[in-house]
């Protein structure tokens, strides 16, 4: 089973405790958790994005612009083209605690973002 | 917007231009012709464009990793052909200065088929980003920027490409088939690496931690790392996976060369009788 | 490396454009942390300057699109702010500099505490903006150097061309030289780097002059030395013959062994003779017509001998030249279409003038040459078919090279081939002709 969890974002900082400690419940039935994020303006939303420590999750990028983006993540050593209009998936982790930011690289001064692990 | 076009550009330059100097250096060390390097441009310009203008639909094949597996499959296959002709190089009689073309011996014919392969499929992967990239800032302001920064990111690969190639063509006499050599068995080494990178972020095969991390030392996105990344597949943070897999494709490429040099046919005498061979 | 101009041409604009773009890059980072923060303590006096009005609930009226925002907040109260901001913080209350997405756009924020009346003043720039401005300042940098490239590009190519000259003019001048030339090279005006390729080369030419010397001297000092054992040879034959039958089978064929000995060593001589370096010409001018029938007349008797029809045709035509070398030229030309041409065969010499060169054509109903031997039997001592020569005529192979000889001297040339009969060759050469006879206005 998976769980879809769409953020909308509000504020420049949300740490999402409850969404850390659902994903922390459902790591022992060995689902990869899914996290949508999307492309809009040549902006990730949300920017941050808060996954557990040890655990593989699913980024399903949706890009809602019409060109082209490219995830890339030195720390996260993914790089991944998205067509304008489009979605894909990324598996991130399993990863131990710490800060991992992701870039745009096609747009890198405004798609910035990271993935926060955070240990319970 | 300039400095991530000259990044990205040099990048996707970087790599086909690494390739590109080493074969033409063993070419030019061998007196062969250098058709295939017309054939390479072409073929791997026309499979990029196709790459890049069927990008969403590859994207959704094998639930949402198409690009990865086209990637790693396109990886995998410049190390087989590196591989393979690094063996047919070493098969047929050397150029020196009795034999002033190795035009004739049956290597030469398949090695450019197998150069103007790796040229190919090099430009295919590398290319599709760099259309992807541009074809998405035609219609905006600042498209003059982005160009200024391919132009100088293009720039910096091509001239790194002529210094190697002058490089590679100035070493002494015992060096110039060894060291394009050893530097394919990199770029092969280099090729399968990226490949089980691409096979890990598709989930195929499962990620492990990273073997050590030297990005506070070099990092991946800097200049000098972009350029030991395309030179030698420099990699901050490995996974074991990853350095196993550099260790097979660049060992591979040594061995099918020596291979090739062991089984090398008879050379004829001066005499036109086939010297024995065992 | 093919090419020593691509080769210094690419290097040194590969050099120059890595260097400059680097440079410009290098540039370009450090203007950038330096425009960003110099934004940055803009952003915070903006803050500071909001922080240090009365502030009261109120809303500024900015445009959607602008470029700039603000939020003041006390405690968990908006308690001030511009259009473009939604109600929510648009960053941490924290003290500092921050990034944050909002309203469709990245966001450079900065966050400043009042001391005096405790509230929070958020003040956010846009990031893609600020970049624009600092960005377009590099842009105007760096964009006179892309455009120059090409010019760059041109004038190395030029400079190294320039440098290159006396290498080209050297090849030049190795390239215009004549086959036989070996006269030293000229080492004036040649630079520093290549006088010790133009004085090795000159050593090289002098030693290969002397050996080339050296050898055709003993080849003509030897036949002359033969001359007189020959002569004498000769007369002891002859007086022997009369004291022994005449029939005698061995003393005809040493006879005919003798003359061909004798053949030989004149042939040897006068190639010698003819060589270039040895001939001291003495040029005048001739009536080739009139040679031709003069030389057909002294040989006329081998053609009779086996009833060849021999015939001439030509008008008068001058010709610059030594006598002695067109003789003897005419001489081997004729003797040759006389031993390759069959009992009974036509032999037919011809001279025609027509845009300014004079062309002598002597042509046999012979076998013919085949196209393949038309360059080697000009060499010395070859004869076609080699040991197993099929004409059974004595002859030494240097015929040919002799006339290649004279046809040199005389700034001639000779081609071959098929005669105007239905096999057979014909040989034709080239004479300029004599500009000193033609008259100065031509009538016409």
């Amino acid at each position: 089973m998976t769980i879809n969890m769409n953020h909308t974002i509000t504020g420049r900082f949300h740490v999402l405790l409850g969404l850390v400690a659902a994903l922390h419940s459902l790591t022992a039935f060995a689902a990869t958790p899914i996290i949508e994020v999307e492309i809009k303006d040549h902006l990730f939303h949300p920017a941050e994005i808060v996954i557990p420590p040890n655990t593989k999750v699913k980024l399903l990028i949706t890009n809602l612009d019409p060109t082209p983006e490219e995830f890339e993540s030195y720390e996260l050593n993914r790089e991944k083209i998205i067509n304008g209009n489009s979605k894909t998936v990324v598996f991130v982790g399993p990863l131990p605690p710490g800060e991992y930011p992701f870039f745009g690289e096609f747009h890198p001064k405004t798609a910035q973002g990271k993935v926060l692990v955070l240990s319970e | 917007m300039l400095i991530s076009s000259v990044i990205l550009i040099l990048q996707e330059t970087l790599e086909a231009v690494m390739v590109i100097s080493i074969l033409l250096a063993i070419s030019y060390g061998q007196r062969r012709k250098i058709t295939w390097l017309a054939w390479g441009l072409g073929v791997g310009t026309l499979l990029a464009y196709l790459y890049a203008s069927h990008m969403s639909e590859i994207s959704e094949w094998f639930d949402y990793v198409g690009q990865e597996v086209v990637n790693a499959f396109l990886q995998i296959s410049i190390s087989l052909v590196i591989i393979a002709y690094a063996w047919t190089l070493f098969k047929g009689p050397l150029a020196n200065a009795q034999n002033q073309r190795a035009e004739t011996h049956w290597g030469s014919g398949v090695g450019a088929f197998l150069a103007a392969g790796i040229v190919a499929l090099a430009i295919a992967r590398e290319g599709a980003e760099a259309v992807l990239y541009l074809g998405g800032y035609v219609q905006q302001s600042n498209f003059q920027s982005v160009m200024t920064g391919s132009f100088i990111g293009f720039s910096i690969g091509i001239s790194v490409g002529i210094l190697l190639l002058y490089g590679l063509l100035g070493l002494p006499d015992r060096w110039h088939l060894c060291a394009p050599v050893i530097l394919l068995a990199l770029i092969a080494g280099n090729m399968l690496s990226q490949a089980t990178l691409q096979l890990t972020q598709a989930d195929w095969i499962s990620s492990t931690r990273p073997l050590w991390d030297t990005s506070a030392w070099l990092a991946e996105n800097s200049v000098t790392g972009q350029l030991l990344y395309a030179l030698i597949g420099y990699e901050a943070t490995p996974s074991i996976i990853q350095i196993v897999s550099y260790i097979a494709g660049a060992a591979l490429v040594m061995v099918f060369a020596a291979l090739g040099k062991h089984n090398r046919p008879p050379i004829q005498d001066g005499f036109g009788q086939p010297v024995s061979d065992d | 490396m093919k090419s020593i101009r691509i080769f210094l041409v690419a290097v040194i604009l590969a050099v120059f454009s890595l260097y400059n773009f680097l440079a410009a890059l290098e540039g370009y980072q450090y203007s950038m942390a330096e425009a960003e923060r110099l934004f940055d303590k803009q952003l915070l006096d903006t803050a500071k300057l909001i922080a240090s009005l009365h502030i009261e609930d109120s809303r500024a009226n900015i445009d959607q699109n602008s470029a700039i925002t603000y939020q003041v907040w006390q405690q968990d109260h908006l308690i001030s702010s511009s259009d473009n901001v939604p109600a929510t913080a648009i960053a941490p209350l924290d003290y500092g500099f921050n990034y944050s997405n909002f309203g469709g756009y990245r966001w450079r924020t900065v966050t400043y505490f009042n001391t005096e009346s405790p509230y929070w003043v958020i003040v956010a720039e846009r990031t893609d903006l600020r970049y624009t401005l600092a960005e377009n300042v590099i842009l105007e940098s760096v964009f006179p150097i892309i455009l120059g490239l090409p010019v760059i590009g041109l004038l190395i190519w030029l400079i190294v061309s320039q440098g290159l000259k006396p290498l080209r003019r050297l090849a030049t001048e190795l390239g215009n030289k004549q086959p036989h030339d070996l006269s030293p090279l000229s080492a004036r005006s040649t630079s520093h780097e290549l006088k010790q390729i133009v004085r090795s080369s000159n050593k090289l030419l002098k030693r290969l002059e002397g050996s080339l010397l050296r050898e055709r001297q003993f080849a003509s000092d030897a036949a002359h030395e033969l001359r007189t054992p020959i002569s004498a040879l000769k007369v002891q034959l002859h007086n022997i013959s009369k004291e022994i039958p005449t029939d005698n089978q061995n003393i005809r064929e040493l006879v005919v062994s003798t003359e061909r000995l004798g053949h030989i060593v004149e042939q040897i001589l006068d190639l010698h003779r003819s060589s270039p370096d040895q001939f001291n010409a003495s040029f005048t001018s001739h009536n080739l017509a009139g040679l031709v029938t003069e030389v057909m007349a002294q040989e006329h008797h081998q053609f009779e001998s086996k009833n060849q029809k021999l015939e001439f045709d030509g008008k008068p035509c001058k010709i610059s030249g030594d006598r002695f070398a067109l003789v003897t030229l005419l001489q081997n030309l004729l003797s040759n279409a006389n031993k390759y041409t069959p009992f009974g065969g036509e032999v037919l010499v011809s001279t025609t003038e027509s845009e300014g060169r004079v062309v002598l054509t002597v042509e046999d109903s012979g076998s013919g040459i085949e196209k393949e031997q038309h360059e080697a039997i000009f060499r010395r001592f070859y004869r076609i078919g080699g040991d197993r020569h099929q004409s059974g005529v004595p002859g030494c192979g240097l015929g040919l090279a002799i006339v290649q000889g004279i046809v040199e001297l005389h700034d001639a040339s000779i081609t071959i081939s098929s005669s105007r009969f239905e096999t057979g060759t014909a040989f034709h050469v080239n004479f300029p002709v004599d500009e000193s006879t033609k008259p100065a206005v031509a009538y016409s």
